[in-house]
């Protein structure tokens, strides 16, 4: 059927809060109706670049515009007819975020200036102009509309008419239409779609109520109350508008006008890097390698010199010198930032010290190695090419710098100087909704009771909306409310929110930078914080935009290695160089596969864990596998771990489903581990591009898209078919797509160094690793109490905190980590700070009170510290010290000295807490009970058919058991139907516990109990032991432990 | 001195179980909802065995009580409860002290001779206080071990404290002194439990350790007790009540209610030439918690305008979340007369209106019932037009009498295809519709009783438009008026 209708003017998500449909539930929708074209008008550019992409893999033309709201409060819908039209809008939405970041509005004397290559549609239900036609000021009107004509060209200005069925929509268009043909201007109909289908128009209203943070009762005035604004098939729209059929048959002239398409050019380029006179970027680069390699490696050897030139040759065939320089010169401003703060000295070398490290592409080149931008020589541990970049590539290699925390805020900032913020600007990051904000915001909306979605936000287990009925009947406080009212439409809503954009935010940071100004490609808005501008796209937009993003990312493991070379610098006297690393050290690998790697970084979770002991990695290579089968995306595909570790260790055999399959799977001996694997396995098993075939993948990552599936599902076995691939091959074939997150390779075998070199560290010198891991906290899996205890596993106690010797953070105290004052709750880091100086400025403290005089510390951080044991070395007894200290006064504020209390009575004989209560103060304060473990404590109350966990190794396959101790961690992992892996520990070790599903539901409320007792069978299975649990009980200890957590 | 200490545990839950007797076999949970808290607090529950959960968020207590019925805390109601409790127990002695709810002292001084005794006092004490209260009473010659007392007896029973009060008390926990939490919690630390060990230290280590409170705490513990019994003040107030003819969320259609409140209460006899010093809102709807709005007066309100303006500001800064139907309005803290500012000019607006009461008054005269009335815009983006506005008497005095306006009446349609209205019958007589000029629909689905309208803008034939609508809920037809 011709399509005789377009809609001009349509919403997404991502006019967060207005729009209550996906991108491609839009456009499927529209595909259905069998439109040729559709707009998307949101209230900004955040979903523009997707939706183009996708509307061009459906077959339907994209149109991209927006609604803009001026400052009186009326909207305009713009669309671009050309590319510089795009500018233009792009432009004016910039300058409406510049006039207020969250409330954007445009001052409409701006619109003139930005008017080429712009359509215009005036009127609608919030426009200006149907303000003044139905206010009676006839007159108003026509010189606005006029105004509009002179702006834009008659052939681009648009009277907007719509017919949704509220009251006053007849009167209003009765007087639009007099209005143009008085005029001589068009006009245009359009349904002010908000939504793609009528059932949507309920979670319209609610996410109204949760964008003005009241109940959709309370949001009435500006609710659209009724269900239609959804999409609306082609002869509903001529029947609506049978009085004026021009005004329907003119969207199509509007879209025949707007024949600019977002997904093809944006006319993007990098900004040229400084070079000094006489040098082009390739030579400038090339002097500064051979400079660097003379300083690396005391000459130029012929190895290389070879590999010189053949990077070289690469930079030259893709011009990537001064994509390369331009990196160099970032980490170049974070090395000012390292000189400025005294951590490195200005004339050691930046190869020598790199600020930050490559993750990408970069730690593969020599080049990159070479000019400070990657951490790992290549030549060392012979590391090629051609899985990084490759002769026949067509986009930029990707290189992320990593960071080390304490330098990245600052960095962020001295990058958008460096560049100038129209050509510096972070990338967007759109936060989504998930099965908690949902509960939160749409429960709020629907005016149910903020404790109760609280209990069942916190009771919940799934991450998936689809589930939230299910969820709520396996809760006893629930199940009765279900059908409920507003918690039934809670249940009814919450599936068809799932995943939806929800707010703009700042990316991590990704930074863009280009020659051309950054506003007239995309949007730009000052960030939250000061001095960070951010656009309106996402991660993929840009990557799909073609820009360069320059990730300037923070990795905690970074600020945790630099502190542990510190350390060791400090008491050997030389730095380990960490390029220069043995990756072959049989000892770092033996302590991997023994599950002995708590707290090493990607090499930690208990999954990774179980993971060493199966793969036995012997090699960087191998440790890349490692990291990157345990990630969602492959943990779905059935068994295909446990098939990659049969072939890829033990030589098992496979077999293709199909030849075209080979080029992709072969390096994952027929698994994909990679995310690239799965785009190599479409393009060449349907024959699509690679766009195309990324399409594909993203769109099974997609909520509420089985339509969009389907249709591309139909459009590969097509591709397949003309490939000679049988449907019953390319059916099968297809079925091993999944949208679930994978790595990138070239992450796998970056961070596969990075993991080595943290499990060095571990092995070789556990003392400066437990240090720096404690101070590098928040990073990991694990609680501190686990690292504590895996601490001294490997030799290192831990000694609690004391007034006298601690520093801040932890410090080496004779062999042992001495934890440091801020640990301690209600100290912080600010009071730990006066603590030390003062001690340093006028000698140890002599007792509590002293203490209290000296820095005028709060009763609560006193108490803190009395029951962390800081006073221990300097009091009778923790209760004595803490009496003392509430005898002597803190100094005022204004420096006075308080009148000192009388002594007289001194402090009275107090007996000291038991050790349990100071196990429990320790705790409670700290997380950490330094000297021990809960289960000492436990253990005596306990049967003697209890095993510790650290014995369970030694019992056979399919024995009886029976542990307690404390849930440490609880994961679960996708695509596992509800399995949880719960890892338990006791004084003596810890121990792998597989909870089914149907056992986990009966009994999770115990599983969140601080101690619990398992009962179950032992599975020894690969070098592997995990009891499988048949019940479990929970023990009431009495002692709050810290929170663990629930990894999915 | 002898003091008696009546004490009425879980006065709240005692209060509601007696309110809501269909909850008799449910577990409940009492909840303070206080905005001022981060979190909303049980402050008590039943049956016993919930109890314990006074002091917790809900959400702790909801996640042992996962099946409970939770219950808003009406603080009003309670306080009512416990003020009757209390003139019962003046009616008994004159020296009656309330203090926390629950908690009432009374001198016995004076009183044996006429109830035969002590016993006969502590009897008659225990008759005045409603049997489902559970009344308990503890005897002593100083406040604080008739309230340690009070607790070691049965309900409807009485305790008396022993010669030897620092013995009685020494074994008591010290959670029963009246010090501060933080006090008694630092006190627990030091391994200080019983009133005996802390009656055992020293005074001035106290003193030193704790301040004031470680003082009184250690006097206390040691039998020594000085505070008096203070006996009630009198508090007078005047209570108006009126309701809104629908549920509305509007904030303006709440002023409309808190004026005619107001009008009403200032017209009272007994108000004249009185300045009001407080003005306590109540607003509840079906299926709302109540909602609660103490405003005290900067300077005390003579006339009901000025009332109305600072009770307005008051809530346009917290207004209620919720949708208000009933408003209950209580002035209190009344002063006498302090002296008016009198206007140089003749006041216009104040003249107005006097002649409009005027009108009004000889109108109902003649007709019986209210005459005059103001239209009040409450919401007028309401896509149901007899919810926009109300109508207001201009007399303050008389009843319930807000009514909306635009009341839908019912019609008869015969419909054509699409459930278009074709004809229509007005004044008894069929009329064809010759045009339908506007058509638009509404759904307000979230309500407890959705609406659900669709409407049409006819021309029936004789020039005039006419409004229908089919509410597609009930499936009827009705003619609205707007």
């Amino acid at each position: 059927m011709a399509a005789g209708y377009v809609e001009l003017h349509a919403k997404s998500f991502f006019s967060f809060g207005v729009g209550a449909s996906h991108a491609h539930e839009l456009l499927a929708q529209a595909k259905d109706y069998g439109y040729e074209a559709l707009a998307l008008t949101d209230t900004n550019l955040c979903g523009a670049l997707e939706f183009a992409r996708l509307a061009n893999s459906l077959g339907i033309r994209p149109i991209t515009g927006g609604e803009l709201t001026l400052t009186d409060d009326s909207r305009i819908t713009l669309l671009a007819k050309t590319r510089t039209g795009y500018s233009n809008i792009s432009r004016l939405f910039t300058l409406a975020n510049t006039a207020d970041r969250r409330e954007p509005r445009l001052d409409p004397a701006h619109l003139p200036d930005h008017s080429e290559g712009v359509v215009m549609l005036a009127g609608g239900r919030r426009g200006l102009l149907s303000r003044l036609a139905t206010d009676g000021r006839r007159s108003e009107a026509r010189e606005l509309l006029k105004c509009y004509v002179d702006w834009y060209g008659r052939d681009s200005v648009y009277v907007e008419l719509n017919r949704n069925f509220l009251q006053g929509d007849a009167k209003r268009n009765r007087e639009l239409a007099g209005l143009a043909r008085r005029t001589g201007v068009q006009v245009i109909a359009s349904n002010d779609v908000h939504y793609h289908h009528p059932e949507r128009s309920r979670l319209h209203d609610a996410l109204v109520a949760a964008r003005l943070n009241t109940t959709i009762d309370q949001a009435l005035p500006h609710l659209l109350p009724n269900h239609n604004f959804a999409l609306k098939p082609q002869d509903e729209m001529e029947r609506l508008f049978a009085e004026l059929p021009e005004a329907v048959s003119n969207t199509l002239r509007v879209a025949d006008q707007c024949s600019f398409d977002l997904s093809a050019d944006l006319g993007y380029a990098l900004p040229d890097p400084d070079v000094p006179d006489g040098y082009t970027p390739v030579s400038y680069l090339e002097r500064l390698c051979y400079e660097a390699a003379m300083r690396r490696y005391g000459d130029i050897s012929q190895r290389v010199e070879a590999r010189l030139r053949e990077e070289f040759h690469l930079i030259e065939t893709h011009g990537l010198a001064g994509f390369l320089l331009l990196y160099r010169e970032i980490a170049l401003i974070a090395r000012r930032i390292m000189e400025e703060r005294g951590m490195v000295h200005p004339e050691t070398p930046v190869e020598e010290r790199p600020p930050g490290r490559g993750r990408g592409s970069s730690v593969a080149l020599l080049t990159g190695y070479l000019i400070g931008i990657s951490h790992v020589d290549p030549l060392e541990w012979d590391l090629t090419l051609e899985r990084f970049i490759s002769e026949d590539a067509t986009v930029l290699p990707d290189i992320d710098l990593d960071f080390p925390r304490a330098l990245r805020d600052d960095l962020i900032e001295r990058v958008h100087q460096h560049f100038g913020p129209e050509h510096a600007v972070l990338t967007g990051a759109v936060s989504t909704y998930k099965l908690k904000g949902i509960i939160q915001d749409i429960g709020k909306a629907l005016g149910l009771p903020q404790e109760e979605l609280g209990l069942l936000s916190k009771q919940i287990e799934s991450h998936d909306p689809a589930y939230l009925r299910q969820e709520m009947l396996e809760l006893p406080g629930f199940r009765v409310k279900v059908e409920a009212r507003g918690w039934r439409e809670l249940v009814e809503l919450a599936p068809q929110l799932a995943d939806a954009p929800r707010m703009l935010s700042q990316h991590v940071g990704g930074m863009i930078l280009s020659s051309s100004p950054i506003p007239e490609m995309v949007p730009t808005r000052a960030g939250a914080m000061d001095g960070r501008f951010i656009m309106d796209w996402n991660k993929d937009s840009v990557a799909d935009a073609g820009f360069a993003k320059v990730d300037l990312l923070s990795l905690p493991v970074l600020d945790q290695i630099e502190e542990a070379l510190d350390l060791i610098e400090r008491r050997e006297g030389t730095r380990p160089d960490l390029s220069r690393l043995n990756h072959q050290d049989p000892r770092v690998y033996d302590m991997i596969n023994e599950g002995r790697s708590i707290g090493v970084f990607l090499l930690q979770s208990p999954a990774q864990l179980k993971m060493g002991q199966r793969m036995n990695s012997r090699s960087l290579l191998d440790l890349a596998y490692q990291v990157a089968l345990i990630r969602p995306g492959v943990g779905v595909q059935g068994s295909a771990v446990s098939q990659f570790v049969d072939r890829y260790r033990h030589g098992a055999e496979w077999e293709y489903d199909h030849p075209l399959e080979a080029r992709a799977l072969e390096r994952g001996c027929g698994i994909i581990v990679w995310q690239e694997q799965v785009v190599q396995l479409i393009k060449d098993v349907a024959g699509m591009t690679a766009a195309e075939a990324d399409e594909i993948r993203r769109a099974f990552a997609r909520p509420n898209a089985d339509h969009l599936i389907a249709m591309h599902r139909r459009r590969f076995l097509e591709g397949a078919r003309r490939n000679g691939v049988p449907k019953e091959t390319a059916v099968k074939i297809f079925g091993k797509i999944n949208g679930h997150y994978m790595f990138p390779e070239s992450h796998s075998h970056a961070f596969s160094v990075t993991a080595y070199q943290a499990a060095s560290l571990k092995r070789h010198h556990p003392l400066e690793f437990f240090v720096s891991l404690m101070n590098n906290q928040p990073m990991g899996f694990y609680p501190i109490e686990t690292l504590k205890q895996d601490a001294r596993r490997f030799g290192v106690p831990f000694l609690n905190p004391c007034v006298n010797r601690s520093d801040t953070r932890c410090v080496p105290d004779s062999g042992a980590v001495r934890l440091g004052l801020e640990i301690i709750k209600d100290v912080g880091t600010e009071s730990a700070r006066l603590i030390v100086d003062e001690r340093e400025r006028h000698g140890p403290y002599t007792s509590a009170g002293d203490l209290v005089s000296r820095t005028g510390l709060k009763p609560k951080s006193v108490l803190s510290l009395a029951m962390a044991g800081a006073f221990d070395g300097i009091a009778v007894n923790r209760r004595e010290a803490l009496w003392e200290a509430g005898l002597h006064p803190r100094p005022s504020r204004n420096g006075q000295m308080a009148l000192a209390a009388s002594m007289e009575h001194a402090v009275p004989r107090l007996t000291d807490f038991t050790e349990r209560e100071k196990m429990m103060g320790e705790y409670r304060v700290m997380g950490i009970y330094p000297k021990g473990h809960l289960m000492e404590f436990v253990r005596p109350g306990l049967g003697p058919d209890v095993l510790p966990a650290g014995e369970v190794e030694k019992l056979g396959d399919d024995e009886r058991v029976k542990v307690v101790g404390w849930p440490v961690a609880r994961q679960h992992p996708r695509g596992r139907d509800g399995t949880v892996f719960v890892t338990i520990e006791d004084e003596t070790g810890d121990v792998q516990v597989v909870v089914w599903h149907d056992l986990f539901a009966r009994r999770r409320k115990e599983l969140a109990s601080h101690v619990v007792e398992v009962t179950g069978r032992v599975s020894r299975w690969d070098g592997t032991t995990n009891v499988i649990a048949t019940d479990i009980r929970a023990i009431r200890s009495g002692v709050i432990m810290p929170s663990s957590h629930d990894y999915r | 001195m002898r003091v008696a200490c009546v004490l009425l545990t879980h006065l709240r839950a005692k209060a509601e179980m007696q309110r809501h007797p269909h909850l008799q076999d449910a577990t409940v949970l009492i909840v303070d909802r206080d905005p001022s808290q981060k979190r909303p607090l049980v402050v008590d529950g039943f049956p016993p065995s919930v109890k314990s959960v006074k002091g917790l968020t809900l959400e702790e207590a909801l996640s042992l009580h996962v099946n409970a019925v939770v219950l808003d805390a009406d603080e009003p109601h309670y306080l009512r409860v416990f003020g009757e409790v209390l003139a019962s127990l003046q009616r008994v002695s004159d020296r009656v002290e309330g203090t926390e709810l629950g908690t009432a002292y009374v001198r016995l001084d004076s009183l044996e001779g006429m109830y035969h005794g002590e016993a006969g006092v502590v009897s008659a004490l225990l008759d005045a206080v409603p049997s489902h209260l559970n009344p308990r009473i503890g005897v002593a010659d100083t406040k604080f071990p008739a309230f340690v007392a009070v607790r070691t007896c049965k309900t409807h029973g009485a305790s008396r404290v022993p010669n030897d009060v620092r013995a009685f008390l020494a074994p008591h926990s010290i959670d029963l002194l009246p010090v501060s939490a933080d006090v008694r919690a630092e006190m627990r630390r030091f391994g200080l439990r019983t009133m005996g060990n802390l009656a055992g230290m020293g005074e001035h280590a106290l003193v030193d350790r704790f301040g004031r409170e470680g003082g009184r705490a250690w006097r206390l513990c040691n039998g020594m007790d000085d505070s008096p019994v203070v006996p009630l003040p009198f508090d007078e107030s005047i209570v108006e009540r009126a309701s809104l003819p629908f549920s509305s969320s509007s904030l303006q259609a709440l002023f409309v209610a808190v004026d005619t409140l107001l009008r009403r209460a200032y017209a009272r006899r007994e108000m004249r030439g009185r300045y009001v010093g407080k003005a306590t809102l109540l607003c509840s709807a079906s299926g709302w918690p109540p909602w609660e709005k103490t405003v005290v007066f900067r300077e005390p309100a003579g006339s009901w305008e000025r009332a109305s303006s600072a009770v307005r500001s008051r809530v346009e800064a917290d207004p209620p979340q919720l949708p208000v139907e009933d408003v209950t309005l209580t002035l209190s803290n009344f002063t006498g007369e302090s002296g008016t500012q009198m206007g140089l000019l003749k006041d216009a607006q104040n003249d107005t209106r006097r002649r409009l009461a005027d009108v009004d008054r000889r109108l109902q005269a003649r007709l019986g019932g209210h005459a005059l009335h103001r239209i009040v815009e409450v919401a007028p983006w309401h896509p149901a037009p007899e919810m926009r506005s109300l109508q207001v008497p201009i007399d303050p005095s008389g009843g319930d009498a807000i009514r909306p306006l635009h009341q839908p009446s019912p019609v008869e349609v015969q419909e054509g295809s699409g459930r278009v209205p074709v004809s229509v019958r007005v004044k008894k007589r069929w009329h064809q519709v010759a045009r339908i000029q506007d058509s638009w629909t509404f759904d307000l689905w979230w309500l407890p009783e959705p609406v659900s309208r669709t409407y049409y803008r006819i021309d029936p034939g004789d020039g005039r438009l006419v409004t229908l609508f089919r509410d597609r809920g009930q499936d009827r037809w009705y003619r609205q008026s707007a």
